[in-house]
C-alpha cells in the first residue's frame, strides 16, 4: 500500500483525536444535583469522536490533483523551517534584548536567509524597519514593548 | 423609526471627522496589505486588527470594515498585474485581467475593477440595509435549539463549499471546536484541556489564533512554495488609466448582474465571494455575443467577477450582522474582532446596539466611496508597492504579526501561541485542511456548546425540540440533503487520482 500524505494526516489526526478524547474524559463530571445534563465533558468528547472518525476516513482518501496543487511538499517544510526557528529565537530573546535590537536581528536574519545582499545595507534596513515598528506599536498604539537592555 | 431615519443617524456618526479618518486609514491599509502577493483579505484583516486598537470602539470597527473593503480591492491589482490572486475569489479576475494587462490595457482594467467594486460594494450595502431588519426580527424567534441547528447548518454547508473534501472540512471544524473548548468552562467553572498551563485558563485568544493561522501560516506557506513557482513578473502600467466610453458601455450590464449575483452568493455560508465571482463570470460568458473573447482579454469578464467579488462582502455581512453567523474565513475574522470589542452580532444587535449597527452600515457606504476616490488617482502608487522586494516584505509581515499578537494582551505566552498557530496554519494548508473552516468553527464553538447545553436543559435531556421546531427541522433536513448531494456529486465527478 502506497503511503500517501492523506494517510499520514489521518494517522497523526487519529493519534491527536484519541489523546483529545482521553484528555476530555479526565474533565471532572458535574455535581450530581446540577441541571446541566451535558456537563463540561460531553461536548469535547463529541468533538474528539468527530475528529477520530474524520481522521480514519482521511487516512484512506485518495490523493487528488487539487490536493497536490496546494502543496509545497517536503522541500517546502525544509524551506520554511529556518523562518520558524528565527521567529522562535526572536521570541526567546525579545524580553532580554528588547524589541528594537531583537526585531533588527530577526529581520536581518530572515532577509539574509531569503537572499544574500550587502550586509551593512541589510542591517541598516532592518534597523530602520525595527524602529518604525517600535514607533507604530510603542509610541502610536501605546503598547509597551519589551525594552530589554535598552530599558 | 424607519430604515431611512436609522441610516441618517448612522451616517451622522460615520461622518464624524475621527470616523472618516478611521475609514480612510482602513481603506488605505487594507488596499496596501491586500496588494501584497499571496495575502488574501482574511490575512489582511487578521494582520491589521492590532492597528485598530488605538481607536474608540466604533472607530475601530469602522476601520476594520474599511480594511475588509480595501483588502477585497487590493487583491485585484495582483490578479491583474501579476496573475497572482490573493485568494480563490480573485481567480476569475486574473483570467482576463492579466490578458488585458499584457495587451497594454492595465490602466483601464484596474479602473473598471475599481468602479465595479464600488458599485457592487455599494449596492450590496443597500441590500444589507433593507434585509437586516426583517431577518433580525425573524431571528428573534430563535431559541437555543434553533441556534444549534443554524450553526450546524452553517458549518456543514461551509464544509461542503470550502476546500476539496467534505471529510477534511469536517476535520477542520472539529479542530476549531476542539481549540474553542480549551479554558475555563463558563457554566461550571471547571478548567478544561489546559494541561496545567495557567495562561490557557482564559482559553485561547481568538485573535491570537487568527493572526497565527492566517498571518504567519500564510506567509510560511508562501515562503515554502516560492521557489517552486515561476518568477513573478509584474506587467507595466502604461498609457491611459481611464476607461473608454466603449469600455463603460460594455461593462455596465455585467456590473449590474455581478452586483446581484455576488450579493446572493455572499449571503450563503461558505465561499460566497468565490462562488459569486465564478457564477458572474460564467453568466457573462454565456450571455456574450463573443464568448471566444473570454480568457483572452474580455473586460466584461473582469467587471463581472470583480463586481461580484465585492458585492459578496455586503452579502456576507447579512448572516453575520443578523444571526451572528460568519459565512467565510474573513467574516469569521471580523466576528472575532467584533467580539473582542464586546460586540456580539446577532438579532439583539439590531435592537440593543442599534446606533452602532447603523453606524457600521453607514460606514460601509463611506468606505466604498473613499475607496473609489482613492483608488483611481492612487493606482500608480499602489502598483509601486508590488516592486518592494519579497525579501523585505515577508520578514516584515512575520515580525508584524508576532508583535501584533504581543500587543493584544502584552503577553509573551500569546506570542508563542501565535507561532504555534502559524505552524498549524501552514500544516493545514499543506494537508488540504481549510484554515478558514478552522477559524469559523473556533469562533462558533463556544456559542454552539452553550446553546446545546441550554437546549438540553430546557428540554430536560430530550432531543425533541430539534425535531419539532419547524425552523430547526428545516435546517437539519437541508443540511442532510446537502451532505448527500455533495457525496453524490463527488462520486460522479470521480476523483482525479495522481498517477
Amino acid at each position: 500500500m502506497k503511503i500517501t500524505s492523506n494517510f499520514m494526516t489521518g494517522i497523526i489526526g487519529f493519534a491527536l483525536s484519541v489523546a483529545y478524547i482521553l484528555a476530555s474524559m479526565s474533565i471532572p463530571r458535574p455535581p450530581g444535583l446540577t441541571q446541566d445534563l451535558l456537563g463540561s465533558r460531553s461536548f469535547p468528547i463529541a468533538v474528539g469522536v468527530l475528529l477520530c472518525i474524520c481522521s480514519i476516513i482521511i487516512a484512506f482518501l485518495p490523493e487528488t490533483a487539487e490536493d497536490a496543487e496546494e502543496k509545497a511538499g517536503k522541500e517546502g517544510y525544509l524551506r520554511s523551517l529556518p523562518y520558524v526557528i528565527i521567529v522562535a529565537l526572536y521570541i526567546l530573546i525579545l524580553p532580554y534584548l528588547g524589541a528594537i535590537i531583537a526585531t533588527t536581528a530577526a529581520i536581518f536574519a530572515m532577509m539574509n536567509r531569503m537572499e544574500r545582499n550587502i550586509w551593512w545595507k541589510d542591517l541598516l534596513l532592518s534597523a530602520t524597519i525595527s524602529i518604525i515598528l517600535w514607533l507604530l506599536f510603542d509610541v502610536m498604539l501605546k503598547v509597551s514593548l519589551p525594552s530589554g537592555i535598552l530599558g | 423609526m424607519n430604515v431611512f431615519d436609522l441610516l441618517m443617524g448612522g451616517l451622522a456618526n460615520a461622518l464624524q471627522p475621527e470616523n472618516i479618518l478611521a475609514a480612510l486609514i482602513g481603506c488605505l491599509l487594507g488596499t496596501i496589505v491586500g496588494i501584497l502577493p499571496g495575502l488574501g483579505p482574511s490575512t489582511t484583516v487578521a494582520l491589521l486588527i492590532p492597528v485598530t486598537f488605538m481607536l474608540q470602539a466604533d472607530s475601530s470597527l469602522i476601520m476594520m470594515l474599511a480594511v475588509y473593503c480595501g483588502a477585497m480591492y487590493g487583491g485585484s491589482l495582483t490578479s491583474i498585474l501579476l496573475k497572482v490572486p490573493g485568494e480563490a475569489s480573485s481567480v476569475m479576475t486574473s483570467i482576463d485581467g492579466y490578458e488585458l494587462a499584457k495587451q497594454g490595457r492595465a490602466g483601464p482594467t484596474l479602473a473598471i475593477a475599481a468602479i465595479g467594486s464600488f458599485i457592487g460594494g455599494t449596492l450590496s450595502v443597500v441590500a444589507l440595509m433593507l434585509l437586516a431588519p426583517p431577518i433580525s426580527g425573524f431571528a428573534l424567534k430563535f431559541g437555543p435549539a434553533e441556534y444549534v441547528s443554524l450553526m450546524l447548518f452553517a458549518l456543514i454547508i461551509s464544509s461542503t463549499l470550502i476546500g476539496n473534501s467534505l471529510t477534511k472540512g469536517l476535520f477542520a471544524v472539529g479542530l476549531g471546536m476542539g481549540v474553542a473548548m480549551i479554558g475555563t468552562d463558563l457554566q461550571s467553572g471547571v478548567a478544561r484541556l489546559t494541561f496545567g498551563v495557567g495562561h490557557l485558563l482564559d482559553g485561547v485568544d481568538i485573535i491570537v489564533a487568527i493572526i497565527g493561522v492566517f498571518g504567519i501560516g500564510e506567509v510560511l506557506h508562501y515562503l515554502a512554495k516560492r521557489r517552486r513557482e515561476d518568477k513573478e513578473e509584474r506587467l507595466a502600467l502604461k498609457g491611459k488609466l481611464m476607461p473608454t466610453k466603449e469600455d463603460v458601455k460594455q461593462t455596465a450590464a455585467p456590473i449590474a448582474r455581478g452586483s446581484v449575483i455576488g450579493f446572493l452568493a455572499g449571503v450563503l455560508p461558505g465561499s460566497g465571494s468565490t462562488l459569486g465571482s465564478f457564477i458572474a463570470y460564467t453568466v457573462e460568458k454565456r450571455l456574450s455575443k463573443h464568448p471566444g473573447k473570454f480568457g483572452k482579454g474580455a473586460i466584461e469578464g473582469v467587471a463581472s467577477a470583480e463586481t461580484a467579488n465585492n458585492a459578496a462582502t455586503g452579502g456576507a455581512l447579512v448572516p453575520l450582522m443578523t444571526l451572528g453567523l460568519p459565512g467565510s474565513g474573513t467574516t469569521a475574522v471580523l466576528l472575532g474582532a467584533l467580539m473582542m470589542y464586546g460586540v456580539r452580532p446577532g438579532p439583539q444587535m439590531m435592537t440593543e446596539q442599534s446606533p452602532l449597527m447603523w453606524t457600521i452600515i453607514a460606514s460601509l457606504y463611506v468606505s466604498n466611496f473613499l475607496l473609489l476616490i482613492l483608488n483611481l488617482p492612487l493606482i500608480r502608487f499602489f502598483v509601486k508597492i508590488l516592486d518592494v522586494p519579497t525579501r523585505i516584505l515577508m520578514p516584515l509581515i512575520l515580525i508584524f504579526a508576532t508583535i501584533g499578537a504581543y500587543s493584544i494582551n502584552g503577553s509573551i505566552n500569546d506570542v508563542w501561541l501565535v507561532l504555534f498557530f502559524g505552524i498549524a496554519g501552514y500544516i493545514m494548508r499543506e494537508t488540504g485542511i481549510s484554515p478558514a473552516l478552522f477559524v469559523l468553527a473556533m469562533v462558533l464553538g463556544e456559542q454552539l456548546e452553550r446553546s446545546l447545553r441550554q437546549a438540553m436543559y430546557i428540554s430536560k435531556g430530550s432531543i425533541a425540540p430539534f425535531l419539532t421546531s419547524p425552523i430547526s427541522l428545516t435546517l437539519i433536513i437541508i443540511s442532510i440533503v446537502v451532505v448527500f448531494y455533495d457525496l453524490y456529486r463527488r462520486h460522479k465527478l470521480k476523483v482525479r487520482l495522481i498517477p
